[in-house]
């Protein structure tokens, strides 16, 4: 499937203005005195998927948090270097976080469902925007659980309570609730980790079809995944930036030692 | 011996937390039981005893409480007097006698009249009879009614028109004078008819009296009542006593001012605690900065639930009643002082006093029910797009509400249970109207207002020679048990509901 897009897909230093959804200059994270992210420079190119890797605690979460400045919920968190998103830094004060929010989904590594209806679930982002028609509602509800390869298995409970769904339905229901919203950028950190083979292919292709207009970033510990379905991959150790690609290179040819030893899986 | 010794060292340490929880369980119950049995004789039906004494110049007819113990007590009707007397003599076997014929008559104003015969319009007394005259009595009274709504407007009418100065003998003035006299006169035709109806009643010493049976509220023969009878009438007690206003001069009257008043200040109190208290509790969990002075205003919260209630009865009386209300009064019902509107203890003023009392306890069950909601909760809220309030909003809070039912809970059972502090900001022995009523606007927060514990603490230091007055302080603390526990109950269950929806989730 790669391949069908390869021909397309420019290096990552040629991007122009235009194919650049995100871009990060500078970032260094610290929670309290520990120094989590450091001097983080990279541009994520718009309609592509990006995929974040590298070892368990090396900063990969701590990053797309930054994006939709979840980060800021914490009361140690403190960041120098900027984001910018489509033109602007999402760090300036006139930024309506609320809103940057919604335009920049997130699925969160372990699923949190309110406690609610499935169907509030999903509408939940939805219904802080604005009224919204029940048959409108209803539609977009429909729409996100289908896209999210969850309808089937919830057509008949929609008001059953969300808590009753497994780990894996629940987490597509957190991919499903973010899309309600239609973000521009859409960070999911480890989507597939609690899903079968099937589903897993069911939300690959979703996400070839979501980067049409969506921008993804998706965090994974699967080398497989990450090489046959994103178009560019990062990787991460320790709070640096170590090498970031065109995914078929950086798997193929690895400039970095470091890179080679962890897709290779000599450790991590 | 030392076997022994190490069994029962044995048996101690594993169960001495099952003892405890027995004794408690025990000294609760039996609690309950002694409320709920020396209750429940208030509305029983006792029998009317001939007594025969040498102090008694005839046999009088009587209660008798005590019988068997070298001193009885008795509480006679002396006909003379036509009141309730209370003595306390020995009496012997010989002396007390039971006669089927007995009737015992309560009058409208809660009097007891014991009597040997009663005959009604001439014939001797039976219960048909009875309920034709109680019925015809009913038809005056409701005539009489009708009568007044026509009569009152009327009068007012005429009062307005002498306040203008329009002479009388204006011929507007001269029809309406006319027509109030016919009306009148239509009143007094009624009220004569309704005193025909008359009873006589024979005493225990052969004298008779007449009685209008306007007059008579209810008749029983206890003498004559089969068990499913007696039954029956206790109900009909109950329920007369719960529903039926409180006369100050008798001791048997209903208790319904009372129980209104206590229900109506307990929700009052509940409408003002809980917002506060559970903004309070979210102001200090979600929004407060985590520094000294904060956790110092917790520390200071939760010792407040610690200050014995009259201080806060102190409180409200100073800050309150002689502070804000004589306020409010100077500024907004300036044209009725001296006499205070505001400037005096009453329902709201307790009520908000009560809120007080209880608001640490909102507080600190609230800060409990949100610290339980997890944070990844608030996060997924967030990332939606969700502003800090609509997560605590439609997430927090609704995670929150079984905890701020706990709270709730506690201070209901709190604020229905304290008398003292009430005693100092509005709650009285006898209040002659009750806070809500037909008049605008309806709702008289200024009023005081009549509580069951107050009641309870009357009966015990003022009114204990009456015959029932120790049985009527039980029944009013057992319908405090009762109004407290279905309060609670009531909580309970919402609470139950709210839990089992949200317990997957925590
Ligand atoms: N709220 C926080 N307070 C303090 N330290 C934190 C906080 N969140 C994360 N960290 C630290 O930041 C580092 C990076 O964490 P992060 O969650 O970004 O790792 P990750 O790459 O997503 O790991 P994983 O693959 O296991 O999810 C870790 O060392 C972690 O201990
Ligand atoms: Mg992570």
């Amino acid at each position: 499937m790669v391949k069908l897009f390869k021909s397309t897909k420019p290096a990552l230093k040629k991007l122009t203005a235009e194919d650049i959804s995100v871009e990060i200059s500078d970032l260094s994270v610290y929670f309290g005195k520990k120094s989590v992210l450091r001097d983080i420079s990279m541009v994520i190119p718009k309609h592509r998927i990006t995929s974040f890797i590298g070892q368990s605690g090396c900063g990969k979460t701590t990053l797309i948090s930054s994006m939709n400045r979840m980060n800021d919920l914490n009361k140690n968190h403190r960041c120098t270097g900027s984001i910018t998103i489509d033109g602007q830094n999402i760090h300036s004060k006139k930024i309506n976080v609320a809103k940057l929010r919604t335009q920049v989904g997130m699925v969160f590594q372990a699923p949190n469902p309110f406690p609610m209806s499935i169907y509030d679930n999903v509408a939940f982002g939805l219904r802080l925007q604005k009224q919204i028609p029940r048959r409108q509602l209803d539609e977009a509800v429909e729409r996100a659980l289908k896209n999210a390869v969850l309808w089937d298995e919830v057509k008949d409970q929609l008001f059953a309570s969300a808590s009753i769904l497994s780990g894996g339905q629940q987490q597509r229901l957190m991919i499903a609730r973010a899309l309600a919203l239609k973000p521009k950028i859409l960070l999911l950190d480890e989507p597939t980790s609690a899903l079968d083979p099937l589903a897993t292919l069911h939300i690959e292709e979703l996400m070839q079809t979501l980067k049409k207009n969506t921008t993804i970033v998706m965090i994974t510990h699967n080398m497989q995944q990450a090489a046959r379905l994103s178009d560019y991959t990062a990787f991460f150790h320790q709070g640096e930036l170590v090498e970031y690609a065109d995914s078929d290179k950086l798997f193929t040819q690895p400039k970095h030692k470091q890179t080679e030893d962890y897709i290779t899986g000599r450790y991590g | 011996m030392i076997m022994s010794m190490s069994w029962f060292k044995r048996f101690c340490a594993v169960n001495i937390p099952l003892v405890a929880t027995a004794l408690l369980t025990l000294s609760l119950l039996s609690i309950l039981l002694l409320v709920i049995s020396k209750g429940m004789t208030h509305f029983s039906v006792k029998p009317i005893y001939q007594v025969s004494h040498s102090s008694f110049a005839s046999p009088v007819l009587g209660m008798v409480q005590n019988y068997g113990a070298k001193e009885t007590d008795i509480f006679w009707f002396d006909p003379i007097a036509k009141e309730l007397q209370s003595s306390r003599m020995a009496l012997s076997e010989q002396q007390i006698t039971l006669h089927q014929q007995t009737f015992v008559i309560k009058t409208r104003t809660g009097k007891l009249l014991f009597a040997q015969g009663l005959m009604l319009d001439d014939a001797p007394f039976s219960k048909e009879a009875w309920q034709r005259l109680l019925d015809e009595n009913n038809a005056f009274t409701k005539q009489i009614e009708q009568l007044n709504s026509k009569i009152y407007p009327l009068e007012l009418r005429f009062a307005q028109y002498s306040e203008r100065n329009i002479p009388l003998s204006a011929p507007v003035f001269a029809r309406l004078q006319a027509e109030l006299e016919t009306l009148h006169e239509q009143k007094r035709h009624l009220q004569k008819k309704q005193q025909q109806n008359r009873t006589v009643i024979q005493f225990s010493d052969g004298a008779t009296a007449d009685f209008p049976v306007s007059k008579i509220a209810l008749i029983w023969q206890p003498n004559a009542m089969s068990f499913g009878e007696k039954m029956w009438f206790s109900m009909g007690e109950f329920w007369r006593f719960i529903t039926s206003d409180h006369q100050a001069v008798s001791g048997s009257a209903g208790i319904f001012p009372a129980l209104f008043g206590t229900v109506l200040m307990v929700f009052l109190m509940t409408v003002f605690v809980m917002p506060i208290g559970v903004l309070t509790a979210i102001y200090l969990h979600e929004y407060a900065p985590d520094n000294h002075f904060v956790s110092g205003i917790r520390v200071i919260i939760i010792n407040l639930a610690g200050i014995p209630s009259i201080v806060y009865g102190v409180f409200g009386l100073g800050l309150f009643i002689m502070g804000l209300g004589t306020q409010i009064d100077q500024i907004f019902y300036a044209q009725n002082l001296p006499s205070p509107t505001f400037g005096t203890p009453g329902i709201l003023w307790a009520s908000i006093t009560m809120a007080l009392l209880t608001l640490p306890t909102v507080i600190v069950a609230t800060e409990e029910g949100l610290q339980q909601v997890p944070q990844t909760l608030r996060n997924g809220a967030l990332a939606l797009g969700a502003t800090k309030y609509e997560a605590i909003r439609f997430n927090v809070l609704p995670m929150a509400s079984p905890n701020i039912l706990t709270g709730a809970i506690l201070s209901i059972a709190r604020a229905a249970s304290e008398v003292a502090p009430l005693l100092l900001v509005g709650a009285v022995i006898y209040a002659p109207t009750l806070p809500v009523d037909d008049i605008f606007p309806y709702l008289h927060l200024e009023r005081q207002f009549m509580h069951l514990g107050v009641l309870i603490f009357d009966s015990v230091f003022h009114s204990a020679n009456t015959f029932d007055s120790q049985s009527m302080m039980f029944a009013i603390c057992l319908l405090l048990i009762i109004v407290v526990l279905s309060l609670n109950v009531l909580a309970a269950i919402l609470r139950a509901k709210l839990r089992r929806r949200y317990e997957r989730y925590s």
